[in-house]
């Protein structure tokens, strides 16, 4: 286990947020992303253009004028870098396996 | 990767996508709009059906009908199309049996008290005190999140 395992990407807090809030969604409008992380419009805009340039994410634009909407999509791919990255974490909690002993380990160990 | 090193913390991460995932199915389940006004009337007809002598199954009918088509039209003006899952499975569920049950309790006092006469009204009384309760779970769950420090 070693931090390669981790997905440059999601290293980021903000992103790992915003990746994380759209796997609960089918799609999550622009707006509402911006206000459940409580980021700003630029900010959040940067977030997302990483995770598009990734292919985490999809975006869609609806509607004209004032019932324009930016609407946010999860991918299989970005879902399954997710849950790689989530599972790395995981590891990364657990405490080191103990050395397994080796041969001549024991030997030593034992001969006085 | 030195650098990202010293400053990773699985834990916290971990923590933060749990956070962002149960924050977003905490919301849609406590949503206060048709999706959820809606069926909690239909559940006060339900309760007032259940509990008077006199209750009508047409009128509930009428009522989770127009529910539906609440709960269709708000479904486009929502920043949020809900992925159904087996978690917020988890949320609504207990939320609507809960609901109903107090309805029902709602009734059955006043059934009690000898008011069977007046049970619609009585619903509608508890389903504004059901509502209110609601209302102020979300205000408290909006109040521990905005606690939280911001995301970084």
């Amino acid at each position: 286990m070693s931090l390669d395992d981790l997905d440059p990407n999601l290293t980021a807090p903000k992103r790992l947020a915003a990746l994380g809030l759209l796997s609960a969604a089918k799609k999550v409008e622009f707006g509402y992303l911006r206000d459940q992380l409580e980021l700003t419009d630029s900010d959040l805009s940067k977030q997302l253009k990483v995770l598009l340039d990734a292919g985490y994410v999809t975006s869609k634009r609806t509607g004209k004028g004032k019932t324009r909407a930016s609407w946010f999509a999860i991918t299989a791919v970005g879902r399954r870098a997710l849950n790689s990255h989530a599972a790395a974490l995981q590891r990364l909690l657990q405490p080191p396996a103990p050395p397994a002993p080796s041969e001549t380990g024991s030997a030593e160990a034992v001969v006085p | 990767m030195e650098n990202q090193k010293d400053e990773l913390d699985p834990k916290a991460d971990l923590a933060l996508l749990e956070r962002a995932r149960w924050s977003l199915e905490l919301d849609q389940a406590l949503d206060p709009g048709p999706w959820w006004y809606a069926p909690l009337a239909a559940a006060a007809i339900a309760a007032a059906t259940l509990f008077s002598r006199n209750g009508s199954t047409g009128m509930l009918g009428l009522v989770m009908i127009a529910s539906l088509m609440l709960a269709a039209h708000d479904r486009y003006r929502r920043p949020v199309r809900p992925r159904p899952s087996m978690r917020s499975a988890t949320l609504v569920v207990p939320i609507a049996l809960g609901t109903f049950v107090l309805l029902g309790l709602w009734g059955t006092a006043v059934s009690t008290i000898g008011y069977d006469d007046f049970v619609p009204g009585w619903a509608l009384l508890g389903w504004v005190l059901t509502t209110a309760l609601l209302l102020g779970g979300r205000a408290i769950a909006g109040a521990v999140r905005d606690r939280r420090a911001p995301i970084q």
